[in-house]
């Protein structure tokens, strides 16, 4: 009996663990990039770099969180399964290589979508409590 | 007219301001300490020293949303300058993204061959040894002057292409001497995060095989009386291959090389080059490593000269985060197949510190 509340709490609780991590607290939001919506495979991939230009010809600008953010190790999770610091290494590499344009770090999610806004083609993720403007709002289809 | 030309003047300058250039800078560099022991030798065979290590000044700008120019600016200890330090350029080239993932690169360029110089470069922070793979030294072309298309992650299986043409391996960066240009044809794919297959082709022609140049590591063989070099034409054949896999656990990399050099005088030398490398990450920024390195110089070559050596390596790598870290190698060094030129029996104990900012 006491071994399978045992399992029983440990599933439960990695089920928590796995929804901590999950794109339902999060928002992705974007500023002309042609589209409303995307499914996960393709903003994850869109967020490691992988495209330089939208297909309305703007320029893909990523802006992650910085360490100071309070989401980064969660989001880095989320979009790299990575920790924060492999994810900023990542980049480092990346840019070094010449391979692709330095994403933009922000300390906070109204800075994320404060550039966001300025900035035609910039891609980010914040919080769905953070106060969104529905003209940036990006739909994640699972 | 001046007053045309004074407007224009105005309306440009004005352009110009509007427009924020965006420009990344980082710096990167390393300190080595080293023991190292010659078994061979009887005099003073034990050595131990400091070593101030390249510094390298970064610089990535982005002109407008198409056109980036990235730099890099290295300063070494050079034997023999008066201050015992020299400069180099090592990338400057302006980048051209004409269509989504496909690029056109016109400049000074690290030669897109195999994953460790396409990869790498000079900053040693992303190296996962202290070493670079000896092929480096002898038969790797480094750099490239002239025009490169570039596509990248193209397709479910991220395909990535570079054609490169420009100033060889005997060149400078102001000169060639010969007509024919550097070609060198590379491709890759990454199936999955962290995991790349790459394969490339490089061929250039010496019209005067001891001409080093400036876009190669060319060190001779350890044993080649230097002044005797091969002043003839020879033709510089590199096929090389690359799987790659970094992952949040295991990291692994072989670079194979394989390089045919001929000459009419003694024909075609077969040479190659392989460099293992495996590390395991057992906490986020623990890893110990272990890598086996070896290169065979055919005897009828004339390039690089008759020389073999395999070199085995045990180390251990603390990252404090993505721009430090610490890296503590032993390593033995002897011949692969006994060279009669030379006599390798090397033992070596290294530390690292390299860094990013």
């Amino acid at each position: 009996m006491v071994f399978r509340l045992v399992i029983f709490v440990s599933i439960a609780f990695f089920h928590l663990a796995l929804k901590a991590q999950s794109f339902s607290n999060y928002q992705v939001i974007g500023n002309s990039i042609g589209i409303k919506s995307m499914d996960e495979a393709n903003f994850k991939s869109c967020m490691k770099g992988k495209n330089n230009f939208w297909n309305n010809n703007n320029q893909v600008l990523i802006v992650l969180p910085s360490s100071s953010h309070p989401n980064a190790e969660s989001i880095s999770k989320l979009i790299y399964n990575k920790s924060h610091t492999s994810v900023r290494k990542y980049w480092l590499s990346l840019v070094f290589q010449g391979r692709v344009a330095s994403p933009k770090f922000c300390d906070t999610d109204q800075e994320i979508i404060e550039f966001i806004q300025e900035k035609k083609g910039a891609i980010g993720i914040v919080s769905k409590s953070s106060n969104i403007p529905d003209n940036l709002k990006i739909t994640i289809q699972p | 007219m001046q007053k045309i030309v004074f407007f224009l003047f105005v309306v440009l300058t004005l352009n110009l301001k509007a427009q924020r250039i965006r420009s990344v800078i980082n710096g990167y560099g390393h300190m080595n300490y080293n023991l190292t022991s010659d078994l061979n030798s009887s005099n003073d065979p034990t050595k131990s020293y400091f070593e101030l290590g390249e510094h390298d000044l970064f610089v990535n700008s982005y002109f407008k949303e198409r056109i980036s120019f990235l730099g890099e600016f290295v300063v070494r200890y050079t034997k023999g300058t008066p201050t015992n330090f020299s400069a180099s350029i090592e990338r400057a080239r302006l980048k051209f993204d004409y269509y989504k993932n496909h690029s056109v690169l016109l400049g000074k360029i690290h030669t897109p061959i195999n994953y460790w110089n396409d990869v790498y470069h000079h900053g040693r922070v992303f190296f996962p040894t202290i070493d670079r793979p000896v092929s480096f030294s002898y038969i790797v072309p480094l750099h490239n002057l002239g025009i490169q298309f570039q596509g990248q992650n193209l397709g479910k299986l991220n395909f990535g292409y570079d054609i490169a043409i420009g100033n060889g391996i005997s060149a400078s960066d102001a000169f060639d001497e010969n007509l024919t240009p550097a070609t060198t044809l590379a491709f890759h794919i990454k199936p999955k995060d962290n995991l790349r297959f790459g394969a490339s082709y490089f061929y250039d022609f010496l019209s005067d095989a001891s001409i080093t140049g400036v876009h190669t590591g060319h060190t001779m063989s350890p044993g080649h009386i230097h002044g005797t070099s091969y002043k003839g034409a020879l033709n510089f054949h590199l096929i090389s291959a690359s799987a790659a896999y970094f992952g949040e656990r295991h990291e692994f990399l072989n670079e194979f090389a394989y390089s045919p050099t001929h000459t009419d005088t003694l024909g075609t030398a077969q040479n190659f080059s392989n460099f293992t490398y495996y590390g395991y990450r057992i906490k986020e920024k623990h890893v110990p490593f272990a890598v086996v390195d070896l290169i065979k110089i055919a005897e009828n070559d004339l390039y690089t000269y008759h020389f073999d050596l395999i070199k085995f390596s045990l180390g251990y790598r603390y990252e404090f985060n993505e721009l430090i870290n610490v890296k503590a190698q032993i390593g033995y060094a002897q011949n692969l197949f006994g060279s009669s030129h030379n006599d390798i029996n090397n033992v070596e104990f290294k530390v690292q510190f390299a860094y990013g900012f």
